[in-house]
């Protein structure tokens, strides 16, 4: 059998789940995320400056309740899911474990279009000024990259052309901080791109929410078509796969779902990537039965870790992007040591 | 089913990898394809199954121009078994069988027709286990049970038997006796050309791309056609009515 190192990699770290999980494997795993994160849900709507406690529905704690707390933790459940969903989606379309949603570029086009709407100061025009740029830069940078791999592309190539896009939509960005018009500019700008869910409003809700959900509908139909590029995409066609439609579909569920979710709440990294590899084993490792359970797992990773840091840092000096990156970064560690153990290294 | 090739020519890139090929596949029949590395074999059997573009000609299945089938639907028509027996993820080998029912609309005959396909390819054993914990051989025969699960009219192989133990690789070639004697139809694509003679009504020899011999298998599978093919001089013998063809030496 013919896969990837980084595969067998995966494969020596999800081995040791796999015993254990088979009897949760077939359909239980979507019940009890969903039970999970229903409860992360409810505990970042109890969570204040004092601590967790029942939320008045009246005055100004209602106000606080609708106003404060509702969007932060709807966005925390949308943007992860959004993460999740991607993350599982493009792992199977490009089986590769390692693929994650900033790969085609939408991550890195909206955070220049923030950090440009930031710059030019039309950010501060209007509360929505700032996702709006986000959206328009996500949207320049998918076009690109669809435009740059061509109508007949090989998964291989959407990867380089989003490596490509993602670097120039980089290099910019930095180009942008570096001729930030003052300090204050600049701070602004990276602590965006550090990704928060703090000091949003239903609006940055309703206007992420219905691409999100479109995106990651979009996702869900091609369940069936990630099942069978397991078996590589000539055997794939013949099980009815159509490679163009299948390439649209996830370049477009992606771009929706990950453009909108960094446009509202900046970059935040890890999420997914490592949520699909712990869920996989769950699923007997079929990517189509992954999107589902990387959904729930996305939006109970980020509404955990925004609890988290909120309880650490009750002034929110802590950022969203940096705690998943230090959740995400030690989840590396231990595929190096589970791959060390395959392979008796 | 019938399947014909009319004129078939396939470029990838430059390169002219069949040149106007003309092909017939009635029900009922089990042709093989055999050539030296590099004739267009694979090419062959990935066009008649509607896998790459032509750069002219056409396939017809029943009088339909594949070209313009829904790929669902040609793909319970025509089962086709790829050299390439990559697996991306590590799948439990009932899974990997179960994928041939994706051309299919979900019911309750998908669990009789992976059943079927696991008893058929001797891997009910195996049923739970990992593909990743599968050695080639075993593979090949769940990828093989994967086409027979699709339950098409049409199964085209393409060098099934290679990394086969010489039992699976007579109990393979039983197997797809039997489906042709149930009506089906079978093209594979073999190295060893004394199977083209021994299990398969007609062969076509194909060398850089063109049709060099077609028709019965006694009559393409002789000593001056693979000496021109193979550029090898061959013995073909006869024993306990087993056809065997060796090569002798190499021809300058």
């Amino acid at each position: 059998m013919r896969r990837d190192d980084d595969a067998r990699i995966i494969d020596s770290a999800g081995a040791a789940v796999d015993g254990a999980s088979s009897a949760l494997a077939q359909y239980g795993t979507v019940g009890v995320l969903a039970i999970v994160t229903l409860v992360a849900f409810v505990m970042s709507l109890m969570l204040g400056p004092e601590g967790f406690g029942l939320p008045a529905f009246k005055g100004a704690a209602r106000l606080v309740l609708i106003e404060i707390r509702l969007p932060r933790a709807l966005l925390g459940l949308l943007v992860g899911g959004a993460l999740g969903i991607t993350g599982a989606a493009l792992q199977g379309y490009l089986r590769n474990p390692l693929a994650e949603p900033g790969l085609l570029g939408m991550t890195g086009g909206a955070s220049l279009g923030a950090v440009i709407a930031i710059h030019t100061g039309i950010a501060a025009a209007f509360s929505l000024a700032l996702p709006l740029g986000g959206l328009i830069g996500a949207g320049v940078t998918t076009l690109a990259v669809v435009l740059l791999a061509g109508q007949a592309s090989a998964p291989v190539t959407l990867i380089l052309a989003g490596v490509a896009m993602s670097s120039v939509a980089g290099a910019l960005t930095s180009l942008v901080l570096n001729l930030a018009p003052n300090p204050f500019a600049s701070v602004e700008m990276l602590y965006w791109m550090m990704g928060s869910l703090s000091d949003r409003s239903l609006d940055h809700v309703w206007m992420a929410a219905p691409l999100i959900v479109a995106g990651a509908a979009l996702l869900l139909t091609t369940h069936r078509a990630l099942d069978a590029l397991t078996l590589g995409e000539t055997a794939a066609q013949n099980l009815g796969v159509n490679p163009a439609r299948l390439r649209n579909t996830i370049v477009l569920g992606s771009a929706l779902a990950v453009g909108a979710a960094t446009s509202v709440t900046g970059a935040i990294g890890f999420v997914g990537l490592v949520v699909p590899h712990l869920l996989r084993p769950f699923v007997a490792h079929e990517p189509g039965r992954l999107l589902v359970p990387s959904f729930l797992g996305g939006a109970l990773l980020v509404l955990a870790a925004d609890v988290g840091l909120r309880l650490l840092s009750p002034a929110g000096d802590l950022k969203l992007g940096v705690v998943t990156a230090l959740l995400g970064a030690p989840f590396f560690l231990w595929l190096v040591l589970a791959s060390r153990r395959e392979f008796g290294a | 089913m019938k399947l014909r090739a009319e004129n078939l020519s396939v470029r990838l890139g430059q390169r002219l990898v069949l040149d106007r090929v003309r092909f017939d596949l009635s029900a009922g029949e089990m042709v093989a394809v055999i050539g030296p590395n590099g004739a267009g074999k694979s090419t062959l059997l990935r066009a008649l199954s509607g896998l790459v573009p032509l750069s002219s000609g056409r396939v017809l299945l029943d009088d339909r121009d594949v070209a313009g089938m829904c790929k669902t639907e040609l793909g319970r028509q025509i089962a086709f078994i790829p050299q390439d027996r990559a697996v991306h993820w590590p799948l439990p080998v009932e899974r990997v069988v179960g994928l041939g029912r994706l051309p299919h609309a979900p019911s309750t005959h998908d669990r009789v027709a992976i059943a079927a396909a696991l008893k058929a390819m001797d891997l009910e054993g195996l049923a739970k286990r990992r593909v990743s914990e599968l050695s080639g051989g075993e593979l090949a025969r769940v990828l093989q049970a994967r086409a027979l699960a699709q339950e098409a009219d049409i199964l085209i192989a393409d060098e099934p038997t290679a990394g086969l133990d010489m039992g699976h690789v007579l109990q393979l070639l039983g197997l797809l006796k039997g489906l042709v004697a149930a009506g089906r139809s079978v093209i594979v694509a073999v190295h060893d050309v004394s199977l083209a003679l021994r299990f398969c009504h007609r062969t076509i020899l194909l060398c850089e791309g063109k049709v060099l011999a077609q028709g019965a298998s006694d009559e393409v599978v002789t000593s001056q056609h693979l000496a021109h093919a193979f550029g090898v001089a061959v013995r073909i013998e006869t024993l306990d009515n087993v056809p065997i063809v060796l090569a002798t030496s190499t021809l300058t």
